[in-house]
């Protein structure tokens, strides 16, 4: 009688906690992208499909919990910063290639074609690039450094995130490797992060923090996260190293086992279509400043796009994953 | 075959009841027991041996292709890689130092709140509890917004820079531990002293001890116990940390287990075999010191302080106590009123860098923390419905296996608490990453009983699973401080389990199940690391957009949320508290001095 | 509504120690018995067997007709229609003593015209009608040693077990309280289980004394013949202010070890080694019995309102004695034992 009354209670109040049943919506979108929930809440108003926005936190975060489900993925939608990641979790059919005729109706600009994966594991929306960000009211306008190679001048002041926890920041460190040649690139980097407590930091914005607080001089960070402080009138620039920008695509993914391929399809033309582009700068965080890649969309105003951009070699990139990030753990984190 | 035992029922009944009847014992004996190891192994139990297998079992949850071979592979390759080796001294010789400084202080508050006759004790004694319910990750958010080069007591010119840069290493991580520790060792100091009280002191007195004799060779002993559990206690929570390992220690580059666990688990693909075998380590470390603490008093009497509040004599201190009453003030602003300060400032401010500049201020963050409608409104109203159902699952649940435990013996009291005290050190994050490989990995579990995973009843279960030890502890002692006699008068005089349960029971520990129903609300609109993993399709819950809206550099409206929840969880705490107090005060402080009347034989 | 009892061969261990070992006890419906016996003896484990707290590992207790526990057959407390006083009372604090009369009553989904008549005549006879809207802790220790009675009382119970129930009252009001709760219980006619461990309070209650010594009954009998005849040492040993002399039987006299050339003639003791019996008030002048004389030293004495109360060297022994008159400490007292008196038990 009492254990019965026990079990029944117990039971009685789990099903209580049932109150919100199981996501019923139309479409569920993983990103770590700040202009996912507006894009979201637009596409809903137009199409009347509804969107389950999940973020859990940055980008590794995010990662982690797709990985954390393994084979029996979650999300129908992924939308993330950087495309080694999406080349891999496509590998491991975790998702879908996506159509070619989505590819088809979009009128991307020349930036935006070059970004086309051939394995069509994502489909990019918009870019973004490293850059290097100066606090301009400790670095006086003759100091300010033109290439990766100057930031040796700043050495044990410099904020970088760790690439073992940035999709972004690998794309950096291989792109740095490309440009400057793997062994310069290493002599450099231990020659200049020398300060462990700023180089493996986790996030853009721990980066910001760094660089607006004074703790580092200067930062290696995307450069959108950067605009956002300028737009929000902090004392920050952006400059772009003379070796020469490699192109971070932000993509957006379908998963393996999505059961709602025809809403995930609709979603990406809306991402892709005038409406989509302007929710996607409708905010004022990092990543709404992002570069357009679609003919006739301009970026929000203060964003810099003339870039000169350097192609980097996926190939490679996803080669040396592993060992570069390793690498990097060992010399510049903890 | 069927022996009627009981003449007077009818021949079916009979045979029924009887059976019935036959089975009571066992039922009795073994059913209890088996319903709280049922709770605790799929809350807790189940999600943590999977996270630890894959210490062992690194393939098991592969995406290409499951295996279950065993390996000692990624336990040799943490114990070889330079970092990991590091972190592991790096947890312990926090753990250590904090836990020292934390029963330090946390002790030397007890005894000031208890036993001093201080102006102000009343304020000073809500102190701890204020502390305790602060979440760390919002208190090394704030002290990181106080104390780095460009942050308020910089700005304001109060910080050396020798300080500022000592403070984002070992220092400043004990510095901020013990401020937000110390109401632990406070409560468990503290109710020995209570037990203690102050007759064995007197009597010390009478045979001519002075004050420091007596503290060291009558008080100190008998308060060993709690002394050492509330090392072990603050060693664990330290240890199992989430919130300044993510925040000051990553700043500082002082690596901890904690965090190696956290960016091992937030990859693609995510290092399973790392995250499990620094888990298991964590463990390790933490089962270590138990056991270390078992052995060392094998032989010590569990019973030699009573639960019962025995009365205690004030120390007057004179003048002195002036002098006490500023240190104890002291602590307050560093442990709460700098910290709060520091988020109210910040959700009241439009940047970081321009401080306190007069133009800097603005109500945008507040305002849009509480406009409906808003991202930030809408996870923190989810926040709220998640906490309250969290804290009325967790505290029933807990109120009926403390119930069920009270009846079964002394040996599965000491497991149970064992085991929640167990739970107190597991990390969140562990378990929380657990949950996902139990209710999204593991067969046969996924749909059971209903579809569960990315639903907010799993993270309702999350939250449950790490607000019941707390909620055990409190309600199980304030059970064990009934005299058992008043059930069992019950029980003769014809009333059933549930009657008992919620007409004798509940109104004489009414009190403590709303301390825990509190305690658990308000732990769970912070509760970070479940939040983070279990984050429900339909929204993120506070703690997630706090500490996202952080990482992307929005930490004024960050700040906003953050004091938007504190302000609506307190709230709503007073609301239920004080009026309670009042109702039930008049009831239940007349009855405890005959409660404590009688012992039994 | 009063019952019989009878247990058979009970026995029950607590942490591999036996507290009860084949224990029997039978007591007649209406009857008051009183649990005697050291702590640690088993007493409170047998009644909370009776009263179903504890579980016996074997045996069977029968109530009445009604068999209430077995290894077959379990009634739970709450179905078993028994009654207890407690040791602290177990008063609820939350509830009014009315509350607290009834509470059990309206458990049992008893007619409400039933519980009021029921409760109304329970705080009659304990003259507790005037506070009935009183909480406990309102009360004083007396008052609410009623209260835990008259709760007993309405619950009408087929059996009352009392456990310890003076121990928390002074010295003065312990005799009041036990006479005036005997009278209830002789009126309502129950059937009794009392448990003490004091002999005085056992005596005064009880038609049946069972003395307990680990786990067994050393002796069950009336108050009388346990008193004339203990059955052996520990028996005699703790019916109070007995002393219990070693010493060696030969040829009908005893002789106290180590206590020089004096012997009493104790007619009947089996020769050989034994232990003498020596009840207080049986000591008499030295001439009154010339025969029976003893010789000792007077340690201490006490003044006890009829008497004095001695203690009295005798040889390394030390006896209590009841005198008319306090002889200063150290010199030397000779009494006498009447011989039929004499008892010597195996040792």
């Amino acid at each position: 009688m009492k254990l019965r009354t026990t079990f029944g209670l117990a039971f009685g109040l789990t099903a209580l906690s049932i109150a919100a049943p199981a996501s019923a919506a139309d479409l569920v979108l993983y990103d770590a992208l700040d202009f996912a929930g507006p894009v979201a809440k637009a596409f809903q108003a137009k199409t009347g499909l509804t969107v389950d926005v999940v973020e859990p936190g940055s980008t590794g975060e995010t990662l982690g919990k797709i990985a954390a489900e393994g084979s029996n993925p979650q999300f129908d939608i992924v939308w993330l910063d950087g495309s080694a990641v999406m080349e891999r979790m496509a590998a491991d059919h975790v998702l879908q290639p996506i159509p070619a005729e989505a590819y088809d109706k979009v009128s991307f600009t020349d930036l935006g074609k070059s970004l086309i994966p051939q394995s069509h594991s994502f489909l990019p929306t918009g870019t973004s690039t490293t850059a290097i960000e100066v606090n301009t009211k400790k670095v006086k306008a003759d100091k300010m450094p033109k290439s990766w190679a100057d930031l040796e001048a700043f050495a044990g002041s410099v904020a970088a995130k760790d690439p073992n926890l940035s999709g972004p920041a690998y794309q950096w460190l291989a792109g740095l490797f490309q440009t400057n040649g793997v062994d310069g690139g290493k002599a450099l980097l231990a020659k200049t992060l020398t300060n462990k407590s700023l180089s493996g930091l986790s996030s853009g914005g721990k980066v910001n923090k760094a660089v607006l607080t004074g703790d580092a001089s200067v930062g290696i960070n995307q450069d959108s996260a950067i605009f956002s402080k300028i737009a929000a009138g902090e004392p920050v620039i952006a400059i772009y190293p003379k070796e020469g920008s490699v192109s971070l695509p932000q993509g957006l993914g379908i998963s393996a086992k999505t059961q709602h391929m025809d809403a995930a399809k609709q979603f990406i033309d809306f991402v892709t279509s005038a409406e989509g582009q302007a929710a996607m700068q409708n905010g004022d965080d990092t990543d709404f400043f992002y570069i357009p890649i679609v003919k006739g969309v301009n970026a929000k105003p203060g964003r810099e796009t003339n870039i000169a951009y350097t192609h980097l070699d996926d190939q490679v990139a996803s080669k040396h994953e592993t060992e570069w990030k390793k690498w990097y753990k060992d010399n510049f984190v903890q | 075959m069927t022996m009627v035992q009981n003449p007077d029922a009818a021949a079916l009944a009979g045979g029924v009841g009887s059976a019935l009847n036959r089975a009571w014992p066992a039922l009795a004996r073994y059913g209890g027991p088996a319903v709280v190891y049922f709770v605790f192994t799929l809350l807790i139990g189940l999600p943590l041996a999977l996270v630890l297998l894959q210490a062992v079992m690194p393939g098991l949850f592969a995406v290409d292709g499951a295996t279950g071979l065993l390996s000692v592979e990624p336990l040799v390759s943490i114990f070889s890689s330079p970092s990991t080796a590091v972190s592991i001294l790096h947890s312990l010789e926090l753990g250590l130092l904090a836990a020292f400084t934390t029963t330090l202080l946390g002790g030397a508050f007890a005894v000031l709140v208890q036993r001093c006759d201080i102006p102000l004790r009343g304020a000073i004694s809500a102190v701890p509890w204020l502390v305790f319910l602060t979440p760390s990750y919002l208190k090394a958010l704030a002290w990181v917004l106080l104390m780095s080069s460009g942050g308020y007591l910089a700005q304001l010119g109060l910080l050396p820079p020798a300080l500022g840069a000592g403070f984002f290493g070992l220092a400043g991580l004990v510095f901020v531990h013990t401020l937000s520790l110390f109401p632990l060792a406070t409560f468990i100091i503290g109710s020995a002293l209570a037990g203690l009280g102050s007759e064995l002191e007197d009597a010390a007195r009478l045979s001519g001890a002075g004050a420091l004799r007596i503290w060291l060779r009558v008080n100190g002993p008998l308060l060993a116990p709690a002394i050492v559990l509330s090392f072990i206690a603050t060693f664990a929570e330290v240890l199992s940390d989430f919130g300044l390992a993510s925040t000051i220690a990553r700043m500082s580059s002082f690596g901890v287990l904690t965090y190696g666990i956290y960016a091992a688990a937030s990859d693609y693909p995510v290092d399973f075999p790392a995250a499990g075998a620094q888990a298991l380590v964590l463990l390790a470390l933490v089962l270590l010191v138990v056991v270390a603490d078992r052995l060392l008093r094998r032989h010590a009497d569990p019973h030699l302080i009573s639960g019962r509040a025995k009365p205690a004599r004030l120390y007057n201190l004179g003048a002195w106590r002036w002098l006490v009453l500023a240190a104890a003030l002291t602590i307050t602003f560093l442990a709460l009123i700098m910290p709060l300060g520091a988020i109210a400032v910040r959700a009241l401010t439009s940047t970081l860098g321009h401080g306190l500049e007069p133009g800097n201020f603005t109500l945008a963050n507040v305002t849009a923390a509480l406009s409906p409608y808003t991202a930030a409104n809408e996870g923190l109203v989810r926040s709220l419905f998640y906490a309250g159902l969290t804290a009325i699952i967790a505290s029933t649940l807990a109120l009926l296996l403390s119930a069920q435990l009270d009846r079964s013996s002394p040996v599965m009291r000491t497991a149970v608490l064992g085991l929640s005290l167990g739970a107190v050190a597991i990390p969140g994050i562990v378990l929380g990453f657990g949950y996902i490989l139990v209710w999204n990995r593991l067969p046969g579990f996924r749909d059971w009983p209903f579809p569960h995973y990315g639903d907010g009843s799993l993270l309702v279960m999350g939250y449950v699973a790490a607000a019941l030890p707390y909620c055990l502890v409190v309600i199980l002692s304030a059970i064990g401080q009934l005299a058992p006699s008043l059930t069992d008068a019950a029980r003769l005089n014809g009333v059933g389990a549930v009657r008992r349960l919620l007409s004798v029971t509940l109104p004489l520990i009414l009190l403590s199940v709303v301390t825990a129903f509190l305690l658990t609300f308000i732990r769970t609109v912070f509760e970070l690391p479940m939040s983070q993993m279990l984050i429900p399709q339909s929204g993120p819950p506070a703690p997630t957009l706090i500490l996202k809206l952080f990482s992307h550099d929005r930490d004024g409206l960050a700040c906003a949320i953050a004091l938007a929840a504190m302000a609506a969880a307190g709230g709503a705490a007073a609301l239920v508290w004080y009026p309670l107090k009042r109702f039930v005060a008049p009831g239940l402080r007349r009855p405890r001095s005959n409660i404590a009347s009688g012992e039994p034989s | 509504m009063t019952a019989s009892l009878h247990c058979a061969g009970i026995s029950k261990s607590l942490g591999g120690r036996a507290v009860l070992s084949d224990l029997d006890l039978a007591i007649k419906a209406g009857e008051v018995v009183s649990l005697l016996g050291p702590s640690g003896s088993g007493k409170t484990t047998l009644l909370r067997s009776i009263a179903g707290l504890v579980d016996p590992e074997k045996g069977t207790i029968t109530l009445g007709d009604r068999v209430v526990w077995s290894e077959k057959a379990v009634v739970p407390p709450e179905k078993r229609r028994i009654g207890m006083v407690f040791q602290d009372y177990a008063l609820w604090p939350h509830m009014t003593v009315a509350g607290n009369l009834s509470f059990g009553l309206r458990s049992q989904r008893l007619p409400e015209q039933e519980v009021a008549t029921r409760v109304g005549h329970a705080l009659e006879v304990t003259r507790l009608s005037p506070y009935r809207e009183r909480y406990p802790a309102e009360l004083s220790g007396g008052q609410q040693q009623r209260v835990a009675i008259a709760r007993c009382l309405a619950a009408r119970p087929a059996l009352m077990l009392f456990d310890e129930p003076l121990s928390n009252l002074d010295a003065a009001l312990r005799e009041d309280m036990r006479i005036e709760m005997m009278e209830l219980v002789r009126r309502e006619a129950a059937t009794v289980i009392y448990v003490t461990h004091d002999q005085a309070e056992a005596m005064a209650v009880s038609d049946r004394i069972a003395v307990m010594r680990d786990g067994r009954i050393a002796q069950f009998d009336t108050p009388r013949a346990i008193y004339e005849r203990p059955a052996d040492c520990f028996v005699a040993g703790f019916i109070g202010g007995f002393s219990v002399v070693p010493g060696m039987v030969r040829d009908g006299m005893f002789s106290v070890r180590g206590g020089g050339a004096d012997s009493v003639r104790t007619p009947g003791a089996a020769p050989g080694e034994g232990m003498l019996v020596v009840r207080p008030e049986d000591a008499c002048p030295a001439d009154a019995h010339p025969g029976n004389r003893l010789q000792g030293k007077v340690l201490s004495s006490a003044f006890q309102g009829r008497c004095w109360r001695l203690a009295v060297e005798l040889g390394p022994q030390r006896i209590r004695l009841d005198w008319p008159e306090a002889p200063p400490v150290g010199t030397p007292l000779a009494f006498s034992l009447p011989p039929e008196r004499c008892i010597v038990l195996t040792a």
